[in-house]
């Protein structure tokens, strides 16, 4: 019964612990947290469009301020076209990020679509870029 | 320390010593083969060689090429981005969808057998997009032959000489007390002996697993980018193999499986509950189930999924859960650790094996044990449980289910219980003698040994039928919101169902009836004995313990050494697959490690298992019969077997 | 009636001789105090008594009770182990006497109820350690 001397004392640092170990079952929720994002920065996650697509598909920019967009691969290889406002990132391999710079120079509402060939649904992978004056 | 050495290797029979020197001498060819290799002459006009590329595979699977040809490899993507790497060829290609692709001219200077493989993610089952270069003359095949072939014959020439209690030269019946190690022993006991000890060693594990939980429900669902698949079934599966060989069940120690279970009827996470009453219902486990028959069978189960398992992070993610499910139930129920006793897929394998560890959980001296009436190490003390895993450890001399939670360390009063090293196969053969009845045993033997030769096929080798069947054709990854998409197809069931049969029938019927069949042998040619060919049968089937775990231990070099940039990123940077970056360093690009060596150093691995298995046979029968040329005879009876087995492992890495 | 009586009286003899023989072997070498003897005789009164009170068997918690009697021995003499088996069994049979003489008493108190069963410890705990008291020192 030595050892259960400090037991209680024990038993709660270890409860403590335990509670600290179960709660790295949330660490997913730091999301938004943990992600690399620089100022002006805007994550895509590249996803077959069978999981979820572009992700996020909608986003909005300011007409005249550089924007950042950085592309990480998820699943197979694709790739980011806004034909309206000629960019192509080429390739995107999946675990891999690229970052797209641009300052958008008109407004208006713009698709974007994958140019990498991803899944028998590829052609509907699609996104809009919204460009507020 | 040095005599201590001496007394251990002494070999004092010339003719052993030639043996033994000779298999040294076989095992340093294989590992320097690649050295001989020839550099020839380029012919001035360049071969072209057109490959496609689509999930997951290459066609032609197999390329032969001359050594020395010049080579132009054409390669084109039916479906999605794939890459092109080479074992050895630092060419990191890029084939975009529908175009093609050229590399080289090239030429091949190597002896044997090279493999190409997929370097882009492309999907699920794409760490596994494999096709081989044959190099010809391939000189490594026959080479490996004559290596096997050689080292079986030492081995028989080994046992020739009436080695006894040895394993290779090494003797089975010294140990070493580890706790009484200078320095290191005193400070492990201090560790051990500490109550939280286990609880200090398992919650990394705790929160690994947490992780796991969350990276298979909602991480990427790309297998090889989610930490569910690249830390368990690269990273863990892999060092699984290499703790048994050094610590036993020493995963046993740190697996937080059957932890909430065994907290639970405890109520106690670090001390022992003053009063002996556990949180449980204290049913007893029923007599004719403990045993390894479940764990094995759900072993051979998951094997029957493992294309999903080891490539779908939900797959993972819902097994984890059933498991802990299971375990903490039946600890509710049962109160000990029935679950880890005869439940649980890798309790069973990690079990079987861990005979043949270099470790063990041992007293001091048996007789003290007998004469202490109060046998603390099973009915426990006011330092620690009585053995959960429902042994007497004082008078333990079987690994199998011991756990390693050093309980019984904790709880003797006498300062009776230590960590022992000893030489691989100790206990076997007197666990091998009393196998009557053990089929479970048995058949976990012949369901690990006939995977593994398979796993190399069906993740490493080239032939792409046998993945798209396990794989029912999906070429999906799957989280819990896309789980949908592993919907299988009828046509797809019904190639699994043929991949069940294969892998079932192969390890459940074909091999035990071929292992069968030699014992029989065996005990023809052994003549008048009182075992029966069944006796021999169940008995013999032990040397594959150490067999089989050698066969896993190349299967898991290969798996860790292609793969570890996969885990690294995923324990470091990025365990969702989200595009992390927590380490302030750059991402570890693909790029396997000395894969070009690999069969080199797989071979020899191999070579050792054989050697084990013909003196562990050998070892059986001089438990059995008493008698060195009875012995020597079924040895090489059931030898035959395992030099067929090791010659057939040889196809598939040099052929 | 006093044929019972003078069997307990037996019984209650011999667990007394046999916890001095054994606390005397086990404190060989070790200076004796009034401590050393009633606190490891008290934890084992005490165990037994929450055994008791919580309806656990008596078999497996008699036969633990023998092991607190040990370690609760060893604690007094700054040990972490036990010297040699002998004595361990001596010390370990002599706490399984006194956990069956407490079991046995609190049994006989739950039943006839005529005192609580917490006076009846007391008093147990009186009269074995101030006997072994007597006794060793
Ligand atoms: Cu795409
Ligand atoms: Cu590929």
């Amino acid at each position: 019964m030595r050892q259960g001397k400090h037991s209680i004392f024990w038993e709660i640092i270890a409860l403590g612990t335990l509670i600290l170990g179960l709660s790295f079952l949330g660490v997913p929720m730091l999301d938004a947290v943990l992600k690399p994002s620089p100022p002006h920065g805007i994550v895509i996650r590249l996803n077959i469009v069978e999981s979820s697509g572009f992700d996020p598909s909608v986003i909005t920019v300011k007409r005249g301020e550089p924007v950042k967009i950085i592309l990480h691969g998820m699943d197979v290889s694709h790739s980011l076209v806004v034909p309206d406002l000629g960019i192509d990132s080429g390739p995107v391999e999946p675990g891999k990020e690229k970052v797209v710079e641009f300052t958008p120079d008109k407004a208006g509402t713009f698709v974007f679509y994958c140019g990498t060939l991803c899944s028998v649904k590829h052609h509907f992978m699609r996104g809009t870029i919204v460009v507020e004056e | 320390m040095s005599s201590h050495v001496v007394e251990w290797v002494s070999v004092k029979n010339h003719s052993a010593l030639v043996a033994l020197t000779l298999m040294v001498v076989i095992l340093a060819t294989g590992l320097t083969l690649p050295v001989f290799g020839q550099v020839y002459k380029a012919d001035s006009q360049p071969r072209i060689i057109d490959i496609t590329a689509k999930r997951f595979e290459f066609t032609p699977n197999i390329i032969h090429v001359n050594a020395g040809e010049s080579i132009i490899f054409r390669i084109r993507s039916e479906d999605v981005t794939h890459g092109f790497y080479i074992d050895g060829y630092d060419y990191h290609l890029e084939i975009p969808p529908l175009s093609t692709v050229e590399v080289g001219p090239m030429q091949f200077n190597e002896l044997g057998k090279l493999k190409i493989r997929c370097s882009v993610t492309c999907g699920p089952i794409h760490p596994f997009m494999v096709a081989e270069i044959i190099v010809e003359p391939n000189y490594v095949l026959p080479v490996f032959l004559v290596l096997t072939a050689g080292m079986f014959g030492t081995s028989v020439a080994y046992i020739g000489t009436r080695p006894k209690n040895r394993m290779l030269g090494i003797s089975t019946e010294k140990e070493l007390d580890i706790l009484r190690i200078k320095v290191i022993g005193p400070v492990l006991k201090k560790f051990l002996q500490w109550r939280g000890s286990n609880y200090a060693l398992l919650w990394p594990n705790l929160v690994i697993f947490m992780i796991v939980f969350a990276s298979g429900f909602v991480g990427n669902p790309t297998g090889n980018l989610n930490f569910s698949i690249a830390v368990v079934w690269i990273l863990w599966f892999a060092a699984v193999e290499f703790m048994i060989l050094l610590g036993a069940r020493l995963w046993c120690t740190l697996c937080p499986l059957p932890a909430f279970g065994e907290w639970s009827t405890r109520r106690r996470l670090y001390g022992v509950h003053r009063l002996k009453k556990w949180f449980s219902l204290g049913r007893k486990w029923p007599k004719q189930l403990d045993n390894m028959w479940i764990g094995a069978l759900s072993f051979l189960g998951i094997s029957l999924i493992v294309p999903w398992l080891v490539t779908r992070p939900i797959i993972s993610g819902l097994l984890f859960v059933g498991l802990v499910s299971i375990a903490t139930i039946m600890h509710l129920v049962f109160t000990k650790r029935n679950f880890c006793r005869s439940i649980c897929p890798a309790g069973a394998y990690i079990g079987y094996h861990s005979v043949d560890s270099l470790f063990s959980v041992r007293s001091r001296d048996k007789g003290t044990c007998d004469k202490h009436i109060a046998k603390e190490c099973m009915q426990g003390s006011p330092n620690g449980y009585g053995c959960p895993w429902l042994l007497y450890p004082g008078g333990n001399n079987d690994n199998t289910f011991c756990g390693q939670c050093f309980e019984c360390l904790k709880s003797c009063s006498l300062d009776n219980m230590t960590l022992k090293l000893r030489m691989i196969g100790k206990d076997l053969p007197s666990i091998a003698a009393k196998a009557k009845g053990k089929f479970d045993e048995a058949w976990m033997g012949f369901i690990r040994f006939t995977l593994a030769p398979l796993y190399m096929i069906v993740f490493f080798g080239p032939t792409f039928w046998i993945k798209d069947w396990g794989n029912m054709s999906n070429v999906y990854g799957a989280n819990w919101p896309t789980i949908g998409l592993l919907t299988p197809t009828p046509n797809a069931l019904s190639n699994w169902l043929g991949w069940a049969v294969i892998v079932g029938g192969l390890s459940l019927a074909v091999y035990p009836a071929i292992f069968y069949g030699f014992s029989w042998l065996a005990k023809q040619a052994v003549g008048e004995v009182k075992q029966s060919a069944k006796d021999l049968f169940l008995s013999f089937s032990y040397a594959l313990a150490p067999y089989g775990m050698t066969l896993w231990v190349a299967f898991a070099l290969s798996l860790i050494m292609v793969n570890w940039a996969y885990p690294l990123n995923a324990l470091l940077q990025d365990p969702f697959g989200y595009g992390w970056h927590l380490a302030p360093i750059d991402k570890f690009t693909w790029s396997p490690l000395l894969a070009n060596m690999l069969p080199y150093i797989q071979a020899p691995v191999i070579f050792i298992g054989l050697a084990f298995a013909v003196n562990s046979t050998y070892n059986i029968g001089m438990k059995l019969f008493e008698d060195h040329s009875k012995a020597m005879k079924a040895t090489i009876v059931m030898g035959v077997l395992h030099f067929a087995a090791a010659l057939i492992v040889m196809f598939i890495l040099a052929g | 009636m006093s044929e019972v009586k003078k069997q307990t009286e037996l019984i209650e003899n011999s667990a007394l001789k046999d916890i001095v023989e054994a606390l005397r072997l086990q404190y060989e070498g070790y200076s004796i105090t009034r401590d050393s003897i009633v606190n490891p005789l008290t934890k084992v009164v005490e165990y037994i008594y929450d055994a008791h009170q919580a309806h656990l068997t008596n078999k497996e918690q008699c036969s633990y009770a023998g092991s607190v009697l040990v370690d609760a021995t060893l604690e007094e003499t700054h040990r972490r182990f036990a010297s040699d088996v002998a004595k361990a069994n001596k010390v370990y049979l002599a706490g399984i006497k006194l956990a069956n003489l407490v079991w046995r008493r609190l049994d006989e108190v739950t039943q006839t109820q005529h005192k609580t069963p917490f006076a009846t410890l007391g008093q147990i705990t009186d009269q074995i350690v101030e006997a072994a008291c007597r006794a060793m020192l």
